[in-house]
């Protein structure tokens, strides 16, 4: 054997099978996509377009830098996808705004349902503008360090830090705004069932 | 000293450096403005740690898999057009000890039964790869426009005796395995571009007997 490598050590590495690749792999990446794009749709085209990367790629795969290597190409390709939306949400962005909020309101069956908090979660990571939601789902959802979000965006440390605590700020804000939505919605239903007792 | 500003946000993830943490503590002693904020972005914080996990689709999974066959180019919206890729070999393999013997006829006929519209009797074999896979089977059968009242009766046919077959296995076991050798066997056909039953001598011998049981069924 020309390996200057142990015979251990060499026997122990086997490429993976794509079907290996893709069982151990895309219940994480699909995670962030979800999160990061808000939807299933989405969702499931980003983690398909990271996969084909990954497929493109295989040949390089080396154990051990896998996971960040995924975490970056999924982030940077909804990054690219999120700036190229921008020209065009921007234009009707009032509008658009409001139908989504709309849109996403629960019946006030689900309003105690786990999964409503969830969604009034996630439509307020999805008002945030991605530059900030990016690290904030990172952090908070995947977990990974100030230093490891940096690499994974190619940006400075205090700049993770600044992004993560003014994303922080904006859905803080946004939370609130649709609480104070909900609550309204409630009184204006009570008024109207009251009414309609009478 | 001011607030703590975003230095909030990096105490709460636990990213200040120690002198800094122990600054940042001591100003929270004395801070009731701080010590609210810090509340509310842990709070916050606890809330997106505890979001539930999206699970993907089982027929995304399928796709994702499909991947490999499809080549590199663009993005294969559906099942690869080239057959099986190198991810699905495993199953490949295992599935040729079956080959050369009768059921192998009875459980690919079964699949195939489950892609044609003209087939409704057809057990569902309930496993949504096979449907997939089938999906993408049916693109072969336009080239057998004639028998494709033949192959249904076929798949009727050899449907039932299947299932008397498996029935008669008497195991409870292998109606479990059932889906899954109808789709190794699937695979096997799509690799070697031919359709299964057409080399089965049991299957031919049945077909005698399809049209009568095709009639039965409408």
């Amino acid at each position: 054997m020309p390996e200057p490598r142990p015979a251990a050590e060499f026997e122990e590495w086997e490429p993976p099978s794509w079907d290996e690749v893709v069982r151990v792999h895309s219940p994480r990446v699909y995670r962030l996509a979800y999160r990061l794009t808000g939807n299933k749709h989405d969702a499931e085209d980003l983690t398909q377009e990271v996969f084909i990367r990954v497929f493109r790629s295989l040949a390089k795969y080396t154990p051990g830098t896998f996971e960040g290597w995924l975490h970056r190409i999924t982030t940077n390709l909804f990054l690219d996808t999120a700036r190229r939306k921008a020209r065009i949400r921007f234009e009707g962005l009032a509008d658009n705004a409001d139908e989504r909020i709309e849109g996403r309101e629960p019946s006030p069956a689900q309003r105690y349902d786990d999964r409503h908090f969830d969604a009034d979660v996630q439509a307020a990571l999805d008002a945030l503008p991605a530059e900030f939601r990016a690290p904030v789902v990172l952090c908070d959802i995947e977990g990974l360090s100030y230093e490891e979000i940096a690499a994974t965006l190619d940006v400075k440390l205090g700049t993770v830090r600044s992004r993560i605590h003014r994303g922080r700020a904006q859905l803080r804000r946004a939370l609130e705004h649709r609480r104070a939505l909900a609550a309204e919605k409630e009184a204006r239903e009570a008024r109207v069932s009251t009414r309609e007792a009478e | 000293m001011g607030h703590l500003g975003e230095r909030l946000s990096a105490l709460v993830d636990g990213e200040l450096g120690p002198v800094e943490h122990e600054r940042a503590l001591i100003h929270l002693a004395g801070c009731e403005t701080c010590r609210f904020e810090a509340d509310m972005l842990r709070r916050l914080k606890r809330r997106l740690t505890t979001l539930g996990e999206p699970e993907p689709d089982h027929d995304f999974l399928g796709r994702l898999s499909g991947l490999a066959g499809g080549g590199t180019s663009g993005r294969p919206p559906g099942p690869p057009p080239g057959g099986a890729g190198f991810g699905m070999s495993p199953p490949l393999g295992s599935s040729r000890p079956l080959g050369g013997h009768p059921p192998t006829g009875p459980f690919a006929a079964e699949a195939v039964a489950d892609a044609s519209p003209a087939a409704p009797v057809a057990p569902p074999p309930a496993d949504r790869p096979v449907r997939r896979r089938a999906d993408r089977f049916t693109s072969l059968l336009p080239a057998f426009p004639g028998g494709r009242y033949a192959v249904a009766g076929v798949a009727v046919a050899t449907a039932l005796l299947g299932s008397a077959f498996v029935a008669g296995g008497g195991d409870d076991d292998t109606p479990v395995v059932e889906p899954r050798i109808a789709d190794f066997a699937l695979e096997h056909a799509l690799t070697v571009r031919q359709l299964p039953f057409g080399e089965e001598p049991p299957a031919e011998t049945v077909t005698g007997a399809a049209p009568s049981e095709t009639e039965q069924t409408r």
